[in-house]
């Protein structure tokens, strides 16, 4: 599933790809790049490595070459553009995220300057993304939330009612999977959600619960199956009337 | 539906010994995690629901966005410490 439409487009701090996002590490922007950390994604959409981050790992996380040994014992790939210039890069599965986590430029292959200032990094911690860092990504993330979550829920829950006993799915601002199944009796309907767990926090379920259930929490009930399946391993379910 | 949840590998391990010695699935024992998380955030969790509800209400995009993001400072923590692990 897309990132509810928005792919291959910057947001924010962020390029936006099919199953993770492409983001740049302050450290990197400040000191690597020399630009400012909170400068939006696109100001940096010039720059080699950036020409090369969106080109090369837009469509997959790996690479043939890794930066290592490193001592967090992380998987980080080298990223190449021309002769000269060379980026370090790493697959944040847990957060979605590739990180480019530091660039410089190269002078000869494999003996230029480049990795081992990547080493030099990782020995002194410079090189993982910072508590900053995550702060960032995951404050555009909560903004885009926001702006899609009503809009979304409600289209979902319209095509729900449309087609009672059956499951709707969508993924709620490119980052949380729902699904949605109405049940009708004379003069009630009832709804049932299934949460992935997945990026869930308790702000979202609370978002999510308001825009489906309304204001009280005493409506909504445990659900442990939707539209006649058993909830997935990473599911929650709730239900309650609409 | 089968879906493959992914969750650390040191918190899998985990839940795997508390399955085998309680003789239940994972999956079992995380659901119930997760439920009694939430019954133990009962109280911040109806809070938070009348929050957003009237956020919507509102059509207060931003509002919404400041509530989505007010435990943003403990998630990042703990994402910058998971990733040095």
């Amino acid at each position: 599933m897309s990132l509810s439409g928005l792919v291959d487009v910057a947001r924010g701090g962020s390029y936006l790809c099919e199953d993770y996002e492409l983001r740049i590490t302050q450290r990197c922007l400040e000191q690597d790049l020399g630009a400012p950390s909170d400068d939006p994604f696109t100001d940096h959409g010039d720059h080699e490595i950036v020409v090369a981050l969106i080109n090369r790992r837009r469509q997959t996380p790996v690479d043939t070459r890794e930066v290592a040994p490193l001592s967090h014992g992380k998987t980080v790939y080298r990223l190449a553009y021309g002769d000269r210039h060379r980026g370090a890069t790493w697959h944040d599965e847990d957060n979605k995220t590739i990180w480019l986590l530091a660039y410089a430029e190269h002078t000869f292959e494999d003996s230029g300057d480049a990795f081992p200032y990547f080493k030099e990094l990782d020995a002194r911690d410079a090189l993982l993304p910072t508590e900053e860092d995550y702060r960032a990504l995951f404050l555009d993330r909560d903004a885009r939330f926001a702006e899609v979550v009503e809009l979304e829920c409600d289209s979902l829950l319209a095509d729900a009612q449309a087609t009672p006993g059956v499951e709707q799915r969508t993924r709620v601002g490119g980052l949380l999977g729902i699904g949605v199944a109405i049940e009708v009796v004379p003069g009630l309907e009832e709804a049932t959600l299934a949460v992935e767990t997945d990026g869930l926090t308790q702000e979202y379920m609370a978002i999510l619960f308001a825009a489906f259930f309304g204001p009280s929490l005493e409506d909504i009930n445990d659900a442990h199956e939707i539209a006649g399946r058993a909830l997935g391993n990473n599911e929650l379910g709730f239900r309650g009337l609409i | 539906m089968s879906v493959v949840v992914r969750i650390p590998e040191d918190l899998h391990d985990q839940v795997k010994r508390i399955a085998a010695l309680q003789g239940r699935q994972s999956t079992d024992v995380l659901r119930d995690a997760w439920a009694q998380y939430l019954e133990a955030h009962r109280t911040d969790l109806a809070a938070n629901l009348e929050q957003a509800a009237e956020l919507l209400r509102n059509g207060d995009t931003q509002g919404l966005a400041e509530l989505a993001s007010s435990s943003v400072d403990a998630r990042a923590a703990g994402a910058a410490e998971a990733a040095r692990s």
